[in-house]
């Protein structure tokens, strides 16, 4: 059942605090009146203008829990996003993010206090450059597309102490948008790399457009067709050959782990996603942990504070020499390094190369079993995740978003959509290793029925979905009149 | 399963990786833990940290109603993605629109986005936002700023190739106007001034003539405060003429683990929207004319623009933004502005029986949250720490740490959250004459 909420300031009721603060003490005598008199002018006088609606408990919980019912989340649908690896997010995980001794730890605390937690910080460190083959970690980056930017700053930086300054850098078009948004950052040009008809990076192009003033190339891979790149080490050398870096994008390390270390295969400085292949919560769109790995070279570069250990104790290191500097605030996203410290730790080495292994099979399963009826625009092999387009349908004018939608009211989240790029009518699956034979099969059902629908019925899928409280969303009236705030609302 | 896909093994499903490009062993990583192993080993976390902590230094703790963290174990927000498909996030889309609405009005500005990462980063977001705005390439950054946030931006800027300034603090705390107004006479190219208020020591700044200065240079003003509930008592940055204000939500997210995740906030009004990072939710209709909310004005954002977005944030901190969201809620209007105001006198308080033990504070003006005490030098500082420490009690942190010229200085920070008890101990334990005893 599914409510139509309305915002959360039509529950206002003035006065209806359901926070108070301490009864207890005796400060009271220093009144309101002798607070006004201090701040005068510099006293907020416009309250009436603050849009917090006072509010009871019950009526604050129900807002929220009637809100969060009209979510699809991974505990109660499948959730094949392509390119977002939305496994589960394990129990235990989130039980030890909420304990008390966490919670309070206060970045500034003596480190003897901080001791447990920094050993945690140290160990996770070690095993995110023990899995991507790395010689050093650091755990600062909030997201993957700061982990971009400072990967990107330490070539920079790299080159500089070479007494060199390039120009432009090398983005594969089957690249995620973070990779060209933060090489413009710095102001590259961005020259793109065709992929060939198997979906790889063509070496030749790569050959063509590195030189002496290009930093270098962003990879991910397996790609976002999930096709592994079975050249990269011959790219590699390309690129280092002419005094280039290979950055990696380490957002489909599903794939691969136990079975490739990228830094062991020409990356110099790579991503990881904390909250896709270590499975933190995505919390509706973070936080998240974009812990950067370098090689030897890069190392010295990587963003400070970092956590280290001597003498028998753990120590936060602030003001590294060679160190881009500060990224952010304080040490990075502990409550994102605390769950993935324990995901490693539950799976072990066994564990992680058994999860990418069934992430593959799961998807290899599901390419097999629809390639039928969806049309695939590469027939290389994949890995963890597949690339289907909406080509078949056009003669039913049925498109990508069309199935998606569909999608909806047989309970699956849609598939990442039109990304990447390079594909027109994209659809991209990630099961992940989640999923179970049965869940597998129900949803290669529902798209399998859905094709019989666009035959069919096509008019149940252009319409979709139907299921929900909500019918598909005008997207171009909320851009042209824009309204952004519940004032904006009342100004209607 | 591999009987459909019709390969014979697992192995072979990953035939397409060069053998040369396979590891050669198992990951050397340490045994794996049964999930008893795990609870056994972070039973030094079950309890809540035993000492009473005046640590604030830009991460204030403050009080969280049980129902918070109740209603964040809810999978439906922890468990879900980006809102990109509106139909099944129409949970998560109206929450960011109420904290979009929340957190603007906060400010006194039109428009919020539905986060960034922590305030630092939307510090340095906001200004490289004023850079293209602007379109001169240097900005003026105040050094009574959280020290941490103007290395962020330091890192960002000077890879961006922008021209910082810095303006000090004179000896009451508080930005220099003189060097303020020089900097604006001799250069003509600046793009914004970026102040915090309540500052880093805990003092409210004269925003309103930043502004005025900032107005007549053809700059932006950027303003920061890196506790909330200052701008429920403070007249609004909107009101002081702010054009980009900036915040940390941390405080309010239900937990300080360790400083992080936090929340950053960002707001401005609608004329500078289309340069503004980050994502927003906006209100519109489904096809059979109800009300509903959906992410837009996508083309400045990575996965539409690429290479030209104004930002190339993706994941922000959704979950911790609705930690924000419902804990602001949670007070109301009411009780967030009595919270402020409780936080106010608890620094009067607590100034009050500093006097009484004779220890003397440095900074005099208005005061939020932090104080600052000085001890005259260093060494009697860290005796100070030392002994707090042996009562349970973690009296703050050395300005020295973060400014090195600065000496003997304690930044201490009391909320809701003490007892009149606690800061009376406190008090003491810094007025306690040592060498008398």
């Amino acid at each position: 059942m599914s409510h139509d909420e309305k915002l959360v300031f039509y529950r206002h009721s003035e006065n209806e605090a359901g926070v108070d603060f301490s009864h207890e003490d005796d400060f009271y005598h220093l009144d309101d009146t002798l607070l006004e008199q201090k701040l005068g002018d510099n006293l907020r006088k416009d309250l009436d203008q603050v849009d917090i609606p006072d509010l009871t408990e019950p009526s604050a919980v129900r807002h929220f829990t009637r809100l969060s019912k009209k979510n699809f989340s991974i505990d109660s649908e499948s959730y094949p996003l392509g390119s977002c690896t939305m496994k589960y997010n394990p129990k235990l995980h989130e039980w030890a993010a909420r304990l008390p001794g966490i919670n309070s730890l206060h970045p500034y605390m003596p480190d003897h206090l901080l001791q447990e937690a920094l050993k945690i910080y140290y160990e996770l460190q070690n095993y995110l450059s023990i899995i991507g083959g790395f010689h050093k970690t650091s755990l600062n980056p909030s997201a993957g597309a700061q982990g971009e930017f400072s990967g990107l700053l330490m070539i920079k930086k790299a080159l500089e102490d070479r007494k060199e300054k390039r120009s432009k850098i090398l983005v594969p078009k089957s690249a995620h948008g973070t990779n060209p948004a933060t090489a413009s950052f710095f102001s590259y040009t961005v020259e793109s790399i065709a992929m060939g008809s198997d979906g790889r990076i063509l070496i030749d192009e790569v050959r063509r457009h590195m030189d002496a003033q290009c930093v270098g190339l962003m990879i991910t891979n397996p790609n976002t067709l999930g096709i592994f790149e079975s050249e990269q080490k011959e790219i590699a050398e390309i690129i280092h050959e002419r005094g280039g870096y290979i950055y990696g994008d380490g957002a489909n390390l599903n794939a691969l782990m136990g079975k490739v270390k990228p830094g062991e295969i020409g990356v110099d400085v790579m991503h990881f996603n904390l909250h896709k292949t270590m499975t933190t919560p995505h919390g509706g769109g973070g936080p998240g942990c974009g812990a950067i790995g370098a090689s030897k070279e890069l190392a010295p570069y990587l963003p400070s504070p970092q956590v280290d250990f001597k003498d028998n104790k753990y120590f936060i290191k602030y003001n590294n020499k060679k160190s881009i500097g500060r990224i952010r605030s304080f040490l990075g996203n502990f409550g994102m390094i605390i769950r993935a410290w324990i995901y490693i730790r539950s799976l072990g080495a066994q564990g992680l190369t058994a999860a990418s292994e069934i992430a593959v099979l799961n998807t290899n399963y599901m390419k097999k079993k629809l390639a039928h009826e969806f049309n695939l625009p590469y027939h290389t092999d994949c890995l963890h995740e597949v690339v289907f387009d909406d080509r078949s349908f056009a003669i039913n004018n049925i498109t990508a978003l069309d199935i998606a939608k569909r999608l909806i009211d047989y309970g699956i989240h849609p598939p990442t959509m039109y990304f990447p790029l390079i594909v027109k009518g994209a659809l991209m699956i990630e099961p992940t290793e989640t999923e179970s034979l049965l869940d597998l099969d129900y949803m290669i059902n529902a798209f399998l029925s859905i094709a019989q629908e666009i035959k069919s019925t096509p008019e149940l899928v252009k319409n979709a979905p139907h299921t929900t409280s909500l019918k598909r969303l005008d997207e171009a009236k909320a851009a042209r009149k824009p309204v952004l705030t519940y004032k904006d609302l009342l100004k209607e | 399963m591999l009987d459909t896909i019709g390969k014979s093994s697992i192995e072979e499903l990953f035939s397409s990786i060069p053998s040369s490009y396979r590891t050669s062993a198992p990951l050397e990583l340490p045994l794996k833990l049964s999930e008893l192993d795990i609870k056994k080993r972070l039973q030094v976390f079950l309890n809540h940290s035993e000492y009473t902590n005046f640590l604030g230094a830009g991460a204030c703790e403050h009080f969280s109603p049980s129902w918070i963290s109740d209603q964040l174990l809810r999978s439906e927000w922890y468990t879900s993605y980006t809102p990109y498909q509106a139909e099944a996030s129409q949970g998560t889309l109206q929450a960011i629109f109420e904290f979009q609405s929340v957190v603007s009005s906060l400010f006194g500005k039109e428009v919020a986005n539905a986060s960034m990462y922590d305030g630092a980063t939307a510090l340095t977001e906001a200004l490289l936002m004023a850079v293209r705005v602007k379109k001169k390439s240097t900005v003026v950054v105040v050094k009574s700023i959280h020290p941490e946030y103007q290395e962020t931006i330091e890192t960002y800027l000077k890879a961006a190739e922008i021209n910082t300034i810095y303006v000090n603090f004179n000896d009451q705390g508080l930005f220099d106007q003189q060097q303020l107004k020089e900097i604006l006479k001799e250069r003509k190219n600046i793009s914004a001034i970026a102040v915090q208020s309540p500052n880093f020591f805990g003092l409210t700044e004269d925003i309103d003539l930043i502004a005025k200065k900032a107005r007549n240079n053809d700059a932006l003003t950027i303003a920061c405060t890196t506790d909330m509930s200052s701008t429920i008592l403070f007249k609004s940055f909107g009101d002081s003429g702010v054009d980009i204000a900036v915040g940390e939500g941390l405080g309010f997210t239900g937990g300080m683990n360790l400083g992080g995740p936090g929340v950053g906030l960002f707001a401005c009004d609608k004329t500078l929207v289309r340069q503004m990072p980050g994502r927003l939710v906006g209100m519109t209709t489904d096809a059979n004319n109800k009300p509903g909310f959906v992410l837009t004005l996508s083309t400045r954002e990575q996965h539409i623009r690429r290479e030209r977005a104004t930002s190339n944030i993706c994941t922000n901190h959704n979950l911790t933004a609705l930690a924000f969201l419902m804990t602001i809620c949670a007070y109301g209007r009411t009780g967030f502005s009595k919270l402020a105001r409780t936080n106010f006198k608890k620094t009067l308080y607590f100034r009050e029986e500093l006097k009484k033990n004779q220890v003397p504070v440095k900074f005099l003006s208005t005061h939020y949250n932090e104080t600052v005490v000085d001890l005259k030098n260093e060494n009697i500082l860290n005796k100070k720490l030392e002994q707090a420490l042996e009562q349970k009690i973690i009296a703050g942190i050395s300005l020295k740490k973060f400014y090195p010229h600065l000496d003997g200085l304690l930044l201490i920070a009391t909320t809701e959250l003490h007892s009149d008890t606690q800061i009376k101990k406190l008090a003491q334990i810094l007025g306690d004459n040592h060498e008398s005893r």
